[in-house]
């Protein structure tokens, strides 16, 4: 085997590595640009293939992706750096996310006929709709967040919003306990 | 908020890919992102190409601008996993995810200052300069529109950790040798205008060797190394 055969062995091999990645990518739901790009650029979407099963979204999961984005473009302006640290962000965007879930798979059940016939449906439901309106509550509090970093802007306090960050990360603690307990 | 068309992302990634990064770091931003910086960084390099490929003409515009895209991703991509780790091993958290959003980034911002260089090469190409000095500008544009690219991917390291000199040392050591040999591996970009057209040139020696003979070939001392008139799909001139 000469040397340029070897590029183009190695090129075939990049290709393969990267079209597994890609269906893979494709099989999890990713859109199609996603798994396309994994073909050529299959490395930097590793991480994706980490990320556990496709995860059944809630009726809130765009609304969280909205607030979120919003939340994380207002945080990377200079002004506001180093209030909030992306760890936390995140473990407060992955735990709204399981609670949006878990109302998704109630959703589900709640559809199912022969399930809603149940007596034990009824407490479901409202067991649903308080959890429901407790995500609400915390969307709008990472709504006030953004509100409260703009103030950081030109007050310069952070103590407010780092208090905010507390409670919301509580709060959605507070929920994930009740779930669990 | 919705998400920025891929005209607000160029104009990111160009003047701040930190806060692209800071505000991409979930697994959903990563799979949104990926495409449309790919496809970004593609076509500026792209274009790049086509200005490279047409000191020669002909087939040799489409080969460079098929590779010139190759050229800039494979550096990145092939040192990530080796980055990661040299800075895990400095002790400093940072997570994969995070780098490969900064890569794409990175590359993005290449990608963009390439395209916005090539008007530039393409002026002393077009009063036929000679070939030697002709090569050396191109890798001189790379190297400069490359920097700033480096620079998105270093800003996106975290404070803290130990003996962080070593770990950005390794890490720019290893995407300058990948490039070097990328390039080389890749070769013809800027190909004579008398000698065969080829995708791919047969691979003679290594990237060390090849920039030797350029130099002391820009001075006017020739040696008995010439390249080859073989390769992927060569053609010998009409």
């Amino acid at each position: 085997m000469n040397a340029t055969t070897a590029t183009l062995a190695l090129l075939g091999a990049w290709l393969l590595l990267g079209g597994v990645t890609a269906l893979v990518l494709a099989r999890r739901g990713q859109p199609a640009a996603t798994a396309l790009s994994a073909l050529l650029a299959w490395p930097v979407l590793v991480p994706l293939l980490a990320d556990a099963a496709p995860r059944h979204a809630g009726p809130f999961a765009t609304r969280i992706d909205t607030c979120f984005t919003a939340l994380r473009t207002a945080l990377a302006d200079p002004s506001a750096t180093g209030i909030v640290t992306a760890e936390e962000l995140v473990s407060l965007e992955h735990a709204l996310r399981r609670a949006d879930g878990r109302i998704g798979m109630v959703d589900r059940l709640l559809a199912e006929e022969a399930l809603r016939a149940d007596p034990l449906a009824l407490q479901l439901d409202r067991a649903r709709g308080l959890a429901a309106d407790e995500i609400e509550s915390v969307l709008r509090g990472v709504v006030q967040l953004r509100v409260q970093v703009g103030l950081v802007a030109l007050a310069g306090d952070t103590v407010p919003v780092r208090e905010r960050m507390r409670e919301l990360g509580a709060r959605v603690r507070a929920m994930e306990e009740i779930s669990l307990a | 908020m919705s998400r920025p068309s891929i005209l607000t992302l160029t104009s990111q990634v160009l003047r701040d890919p930190q806060a692209v990064v800071v505000a991409h770091d979930t697994p959903a931003d990563l799979g949104w992102l990926a495409p449309r910086l790919l496809a970004i960084s593609g076509v500026g390099a792209a274009l790049f190409g086509a200005v490279v490929g047409s000191y020669r003409g002909g087939e040799q515009v489409l080969y460079a601008a098929m590779k010139l895209p190759i050229l800039l991703w494979a550096p990145p991509l092939l040192a990530l996993p080796a980055i990661h780790a040299a800075w895990r091993a400095c002790d400093v958290e940072v997570s994969y995810r995070r780098l490969a959003v900064a890569s794409l980034a990175g590359m993005a911002r290449a990608g963009v200052l390439v395209s916005a260089l090539a008007p530039i090469l393409w002026l002393p190409y077009s009063v036929e300069v000679e070939y030697h000095f002709s090569v050396l500008l191109f890798a001189g544009m790379l190297v400069l529109a490359g920097l700033p690219g480096l620079t998105a991917i270093a800003g996106a390291i975290p404070a803290g950790g130990h003996r962080r000199w070593i770990a950005a040392t390794g890490s720019l050591a290893l995407i300058g040798l990948l490039l070097a040999q990328t390039g080389w591996l890749l070769r013809p970009f800027v190909a004579r205008p008398t000698t065969a057209v080829a995708l791919l040139r047969p691979v003679e020696g290594d990237i060390l060797s090849g920039l030797g003979t350029t130099l002391t070939s820009s001075l006017g001392l020739y040696g008995d190394w010439d390249a080859g008139r073989d390769g992927l799909l060569a053609r010998e001139p009409r």
